[in-house]
């Protein structure tokens, strides 16, 4: 994550020329990312092994088509989810985007170091996102807790940027008042 | 407020960052604002997950797999920039190396002389010219290679001598080949050199040469010679050919018309056996199918050529003469033994020619044929086909023809005596001596007053074009009644119902007639004479209307106030049941009348108002499945206001027939959608504003405003919108969530 879009791009470009070290670069970058979130969408380790090795194999394979101008991120991101979705068509689960983000936030939350927060607050959090639509779920974890800017989660999510912010500041604004609400010991 | 949009950006564009003191200074008085960057803390807090703390990492197998993969990929895609890089090399020094070889064949083609100044390009010009001109057979008109026997070269010189200079160039140059004849004129016309300039460069085959002196580009003045001279040569296969020719016969029974062209007759359809006539030149456009030559276009010829027929009274070697001309006509040997001559010659055969005036005023025969000599005939029988210009007489194997361009007027069944000449296969008439019409099949259109006349008159009575028959004439019987009009609007077992509010018993009238029609009549004791009907077209309509009158013969009528026209109903069941009524209904119009042919009327208040939504059509355009169970029927009467179409909400106006929902008036409602977004582009000029989603919104005199609030840029609004020709219009706009009564679809 520590990569800029600059340096994101001529690591593309190098790769696209078939330069080994820059797809290396590019996997040890994303591996932990998009192994996290492979292990959110599919609740099993290995799964989430098979799911994320596919996409990385995926993305390399068709590297010499990809676009510069798109970030890698929402990319792989999106190939994974893509992987996890056939997989379970294979395996004849049916799984919903809806279904496999509330999997992995709920996952992710459930990774958290709760040294660093207060269990109150990681319940009362937890009770307020639980309280929103999935989308709203999706669009604030994405871009708090993965850190998708917001050109990110308008590749990711395919809406215009200005969707994405309408719909940011509504999903913060309901999460307010829902936090309020969990305080107060309502809405459940 | 701004400030609030302020914390809200810096929110969204830092998200990972802490907050700066204008904003902890702004949410000590914003609880709004508080609230937000409260539940934002939590969730950046709440992202504790770092990179060094996880335990993400491929299985030894899998981190194997992805670098192996990375390897291949690698490979493959410096394979692949290699081979394309050579690629791009090899094409960048094939290229250059063909461009120069391209470049020297080009100079050396065009600019370099290679034998007494010729370069190659003009030697292979030339040549190619000259083996044109070798082939003097593959330029004839389009008539000799039709005929294939005429003297071809007269042909040939009156088509070639448009001007002097052409025929003197022509007559003092006739030996050499046509090819080179046609080049010659072929570049004078193009240029101004003169022909005989030309043609000293044609006579040493250098075409090339002449072409430069002309002016003249050389590829395309050689494409455009090509097509010159093929236009005059037809091919073999060609699919259509076109040539004049004389009719010598048509046999009205088979269709088929025998020519000075072809011994083969021509087959013609009934439209162009309708222009044709015996002896008359055409030009026909033939098209061979399965051997046989059929007419596809027929035109007037294309050369005005004289025609003569008569017995030869003497015939030499090169010439014959006719009987009647005073002249000897010159014949080729060719024509002689044409095949459509038959024979050699001999005196007092009856024969067929064109001729041609040549330059020296000699007459040449261009086609010769020997035809049955006529002999003159006077024949009756009854007509069996009527055609423009001739017909066919019952028992009679043989087609009449008029002599005269005026024709008599006949027509199928009339008996005719004509007098004329027999030519063995058809018949030329020259005088209609009666024309007695079928009377048999005609008594219907005449009077009860009419005097029957089946005697054929014995002596000539036809002078064209003016024609004296003493029959009567059917209309303008001597003791006329007045004619009156009405329209017919409704019929039973036994009488008519007209629009006047007469009944009139169906036996008084001569032939039966529709409810609608129009009707011009002379009524004459009990029989009614029918002079003219008609009916104007039908059309589906509705209207409102109110009853105003019952005729005396029962027929309603019924007033539609919106443009004042009447409907007139026969046996209506509606008079009694209210006064405002809905009329739907196949009618026929004249003018402001309508007559009811097929319809329903129904009073609103007694109908069925549904409202569903369409989940399945069942059948196209008729019979929709509602949401509620129902089963819509839509028939042709039905009114209906949009497109009815699955998933749309309709309101309906009908009645239930056996489970079945019959549409009288179906209604498609407006789509409504919720929408919200911040504006970020407002017109207020032309009142709309852009959301930030992307979709335009335009507000109107009813769009209804719930809330306070102001339009702007960076204002966050709720709308319900509909879509109206394509543009979604505001109906409420709110401020607020939830502000709007009434729901729809979110989108």
């Amino acid at each position: 994550m520590n990569l800029t879009r600059k340096e994101e791009k001529e690591l593309v470009l190098r790769a696209k020329q078939g330069d080994s070290e820059a797809m290396t670069v590019i996997y040890k970058e994303f591996e932990q990312e998009i192994l996290r979130a492979a292990y959110g969408v599919t609740k099993n380790p290995d799964d989430a092994q098979d799911v994320a090795a596919e996409a990385f194999m995926t993305f390399f394979q068709t590297i010499d088509r990809f676009n510069t101008d798109y970030p890698i991120r929402p990319w792989l991101h999106r190939i994974m989810h893509n992987q996890a979705n056939s997989m379970f068509r294979k395996k004849n689960r049916v799984i919903s985007s809806g279904d496999c983000f509330d999997n992995y936030t709920m996952e992710h939350s459930s990774q958290t170091d709760e040294n660093l927060f207060e269990e109150e607050d990681v319940s009362l959090l937890k009770k307020a996102l639980n309280l929103l639509s999935i989308e709203e779920k999706k669009i604030l974890t994405l871009f708090y807790i993965e850190d998708f800017s917001i050109t990110d989660l308008s590749v990711t999510l395919n809406i215009p940027e200005g969707t994405v912010k309408s719909r940011l500041f509504n999903s913060r604004k309901k999460l307010a008042k829902k936090v309020q609400l969990c305080k107060k010991g309502g809405g459940f | 407020m701004n400030t609030c949009k302020h914390v809200e950006k810096w929110l969204r564009d830092h998200p990972q960052e802490s907050l700066p003191k204008w904003i902890q200074n702004h949410i000590q008085g914003c609880s709004s604002c508080k609230q937000i960057v409260e539940s934002s803390s939590l969730l950046h807090t709440f992202t504790p997950v770092s990179p060094s703390s996880a335990q993400y990492s491929f299985s030894p197998e899998l981190d194997w797999k992805i670098r192996n993969c990375i390897y291949t990929t690698s490979e493959t895609l410096k394979n692949s920039q290699r081979i394309a890089k050579k690629t791009v090399f090899y094409l960048h020094r094939g290229f250059v190396a063909t461009l120069s070889a391209i470049c020297l064949i080009v100079a050396v083609f065009f600019m370099v002389p290679v034998a007494n100044q010729n370069t190659t390009y003009s030697l292979l010009l030339n040549e190619k010219f000259k083996e044109m001109m070798q082939t003097p057979s593959s330029v004839f008109m389009m008539e000799v290679d039709t005929m294939e026997t005429m003297d071809d070269h007269l042909q040939f010189a009156r088509y070639y001598c448009e001007t002097k200079e052409e025929r003197e160039f022509l007559y003092s140059n006739n030996e050499d080949s046509r090819n080179k004849l046609l080049f010659v004129k072929f570049l004078g016309m193009q240029s101004d050199v003169s022909y005989l300039q030309i043609y000293q460069y044609a006579r040493n085959d250098l075409y090339f040469q002449a072409i430069r002196k002309a002016k003249l580009p050389l590829w395309k003045t050689w494409r455009e010679f090509s097509s010159y001279i093929e236009q005059y040569t037809l091919l073999p296969g060609q699919p259509f050919e076109s040539f004049d020719a004389t009719v010598l016969s048509v046999d009205y029974a088979t269709g088929a018309i025998k020519t000075d062209v072809f011994t083969d007759p021509l087959f013609a359809d009934f439209i162009i056996m309708q222009q044709v006539t015996p002896f008359r030149t055409y030009h026909f456009t033939v098209k061979t199918i399965s051997s046989q030559n059929n007419i596809v276009a027929i035109d007037l010829p294309r050369e005005n050529d004289t025609s003569l027929q008569g017995k030869l009274l003497s015939v030499t070697k090169n010439t014959i003469r006719l009987e009647g001309f005073p002249e000897d006509l010159f014949v080729s040997e060719k024509v002689l033994h044409d095949e459509t001559a038959n024979s050699y010659l001999e005196n007092g055969e009856y024969v067929f020619v064109r001729i041609a005036q040549t330059n020296q005023n000699q007459w040449v025969v261009t086609s010769l044929s020997v035809l049955q000599e006529p002999s003159p005939r006077t024949l009756t029988g009854k007509i069996v086909e009527v055609y423009r210009n001739g017909f066919v007489l019952e028992n009679l194997g043989m087609s009449f023809f008029f002599s005269s361009p005026t024709t008599p007027t006949i027509s199928q069944y009339d008996i005719i005596t004509v007098q004329g000449l027999d030519y063995g296969s058809f018949f030329v008439v020259e005088k209609v001596l009666s024309i007695a019409p079928f009377i048999e099949e005609k008594e219907d259109y005449y009077l009860a007053s009419h005097k029957e006349e089946k005697t054929i008159a014995r002596e000539p009575v036809f002078t064209p074009p003016n024609r004296s028959i003493s029959s009567p004439s059917p209309v303008n019987p001597p003791d006329q009644m007045p004619l009156e009009s009405d329209i017919v609007v409704g019929i039973d077992k036994d009488q008519y119902y007209f629009l006047s509010g007469k009944t009139v018993p169906k036996d008084q009238l001569s032939q039966s007639l529709s409810a609608g029609e129009s009707i011009r009549y002379q009524r004459e004791q009990n029989n009614i004479t029918i002079q003219r009907h008609f009916m104007n077209q039908t059309q589906v309509v509705q209207f409102t209307v109110e009853f105003l009158e019952r005729l005396p013969n029962g027929i309603e009528i019924y007033h539609a106030p919106q443009d004042g026209s009447r409907i007139y109903v026969f046996r209506s069941s509606m008079a009694d049941k209210g006064n405002v009524s809905v009329f739907q209904g196949n009618v026929v119009s004249y003018g402001t009348i309508h007559i009811a042919l097929e319809w329903r009327m129904f009073s609103l208040s007694t109908l069925v108002n549904i409202q569903a939504v369409v989940t399945k059509e069942i059948e196209r355009n008729s019979l929709y499945q509602l949401d509620n169970g129902c089963v819509l029927k839509i028939d042709d009467f039905t009114e209906i206001q949009g497109h009815v179409q699955v998933g749309k909400t309709v309101k309906i106006s009908g009645q239930y027939d056996q489970n079945v929902l019959r549409g009288y008036i179906v209604r498609v409602e407006k789509e409504i959608f919720m929408m919200q977004g911040e504006i970020v582009d407002w017109n207020k000029e032309q009142k709309w504003f852009l959301l930030d989603s992307g979709v335009v919104i335009q507000i109107h005199e009813a769009t209804i405003f719930h809330g306070q609030g102001v339009l702007g840029e960076g204002i966050f609004v709720y709308c319900k919108v509909y879509l109206k020709e394509g543009q979604y219009v505001a109906s409420d706009i709110a401020w607020e969530e939830n502000s709007i009564p009434g729901t729809g679809d979110r989108i």
